[in-house]
């Protein structure tokens, strides 16, 4: 099996809460769409965003697994066996990042069928295109957030001393704040919402890009010692 | 023929140092005992070697190669520290899981350990001695030049440790072994080197059979009282001697005899490793700021 998928199937099975959860707030999103196609022309731009910020954090926390399993194997002594057979911090985040990106790969298709089944439904060509631009920021807001929370918490898990689920805060608090403003971008004009909501998604991204880029140089190897 | 050479080597955590200049060289194929009480910086130095700490200063070359920037050079060698394996999986899936990044076949070294009967018993579910024997199996899943084993016999019952010593030993006629116990007999027993860490420095790098103690200490088990023929105490089931060489224990033996005494056991009392352990100076190693 490939080692990304070992990885995945490792973080299922750490945490099945966390993988339902994810799962319960990326139906939510679809469900808010469904509803919106139902009701077809009323479907104002000016709450778009909304079932998109519930999907995106759905990825999120349907990922997060993932970085359970990076303290969980940073304690058991797995990193630093890796680390002895010539992996350096980065191959390690690397590694772990593409799991996380993965797994929110795989709610994202879920969420994709489903929302492209309900513009189906409503038989709409005007909703259809509401549906694919939601889908498309779904997964600019996704995969960004996705990647950040799961860098920036194995490059900082070193500072949490609790051991596995409690070392998840670190990680979150940096990658839902870009979240939560996108709920309250739903309240305002459509222009004015994209261009921060493509902001938010776009500094995620950068900052996710700049930490992996950095990680070799910023996080010392003894830090993923047990 | 491999080498291993340290020179200067200086190493830590964050701004502690805990290895000052350190440096030795390995060139032929033995077990080589690295000793020193806890916190001396065995493991440490295991980690340096094994390229997982960058040393603040100094060069590892392994077969002229730098360890601390070359992947091809770690990729000769293997090291064991703790279990190191994803708790969750069966022995099986774990060896598997490491044999897909490093190679290897899982059988093989299931098979060499014998651990047939924990094959696809989950991990988290082994004893203590379980999960060591079965986590070393993974160190032999590939061929390497250099093995790194750090306590790889604590915490198992003496027969799983005399089987991994045997293999250990098997393996050191054509590999280099550092390897690392607390238990001087233990070291004695299967070490050909001994490489003895103070202070954070190598005080002691040679054969174990060129140290000798000060003091040899020496029981005789005999029924007779030996005292008004040899100067010796009783202890226990034994008559010791105290002798400054093997030569005058020697000698007493001799006299006993021509004095008709019926010895039935002589053995040396001491392990001859551990003066050199003891010493005040072992004791005292500490950590200080780089």
């Amino acid at each position: 099996m490939n080692n990304t998928l070992v990885f995945v199937k490792r973080s299922l099975n750490l945490s099945k809460i966390l993988t339902g959860m994810g799962m319960g707030l990326a139906g939510l999103g679809i469900f808010v769409i469904f509803a919106l196609s139902l009701l077809a022309g009323s479907s104002s731009a000016a709450v778009f965003v909304l079932p998109v910020s519930f999907m995106s954090l759905g990825l999120l926390i349907f990922a997060t697994p993932v970085t359970l399993l990076y303290v969980y194997d940073k304690n058991n002594g797995v990193l630093e066996y890796l680390l002895s057979l010539g992996w350096n911090q980065s191959d390690i985040f690397k590694q772990y990042l593409k799991a996380a990106l993965f797994l929110a790969l795989i709610l994202f298709i879920g969420e994709g069928a489903a929302i492209l089944i309900a513009g189906a439904i409503a038989g709409l060509m005007a909703v259809f295109a509401l549906d694919l631009l939601m889908l498309f920021l779904t997964a600019f807001m996704g995969f960004s957030v996705v990647s950040l929370v799961t860098v920036a918490m194995m490059a900082f898990s070193s500072l949490q001393k609790q051991r596995v689920g409690a070392n998840t805060p670190l990680g979150m608090a940096i990658g839902v704040p870009f979240i939560f403003p996108t709920f309250y971008l739903s309240f305002l004009g459509f222009s004015p919402e994209l261009i921060i909501y493509l902001l938010l998604c776009t500094l995620a991204a950068a900052l996710s890009v700049a930490l992996l880029l950095l990680s070799s140089r910023l996080i010392r190897r003894e830090k993923m010692l047990p | 023929m491999h080498t291993l050479e340290l020179s200067d080597v200086s190493s830590g955590y964050n701004r502690q140092i805990v290895l000052n200049n350190i440096s030795f060289k390995l060139q032929e194929p033995s077990i080589y005992v690295v000793l020193g009480p806890n916190g001396v910086g065995k493991t440490t130095l295991f980690r340096t070697i094994a390229g997982i700490l960058e040393p603040f200063s100094g060069n590892i070359l392994l077969d002229g190669q730098n360890i601390t920037s070359s992947r091809e050079a770690r990729k000769k060698l293997s090291f064991f520290s703790q279990n190191a394996m994803p708790e969750e999986m069966t022995v099986y899936q774990a060896l598997k899981f490491y044999s897909n990044m490093e190679g290897g076949d899982p059988d093989k070294v299931i098979e060499l350990l014998d651990l047939g009967a924990l094959r696809d018993k989950r991990f988290s579910d082994l004893s203590q001695g379980q999960k060591k024997r079965a986590s070393l199996a993974k160190v032999f899943l590939c061929e390497r030049d250099l093995y790194l084993l750090d306590e790889p016999t604590a915490n198992l019952d003496p027969v799983v440790s005399r089987e991994i010593r045997d293999i250990i030993l098997k393996l050191s006629k054509d590999k280099m072994i550092l390897y690392s116990s607390h238990n001087l007999y233990e070291a004695t027993d299967i070490g050909t080197y001994l490489v003895l860490i103070k202070n954070g420095s190598v005080s002691t790098f040679d054969r174990i059979s060129n140290i000798k103690p000060k003091n040899y200490r020496v029981g005789i088990k005999t029924q007779t009282d030996i005292t008004k023929i040899v100067d010796a105490k009783r202890e226990g089931d034994y008559y010791v001697l105290s002798v400054s060489s093997p030569e005058e224990a020697g000698l007493a033996l001799k006299k006993l005899v021509e004095k008709g005494v019926l010895v039935t056991e002589v053995r040396q009392l001491d392990n001859p490793l551990q003066e050199l352990f003891e010493s005040p100076s072992t004791q005292n190693a500490g950590r200080h700021e780089k």
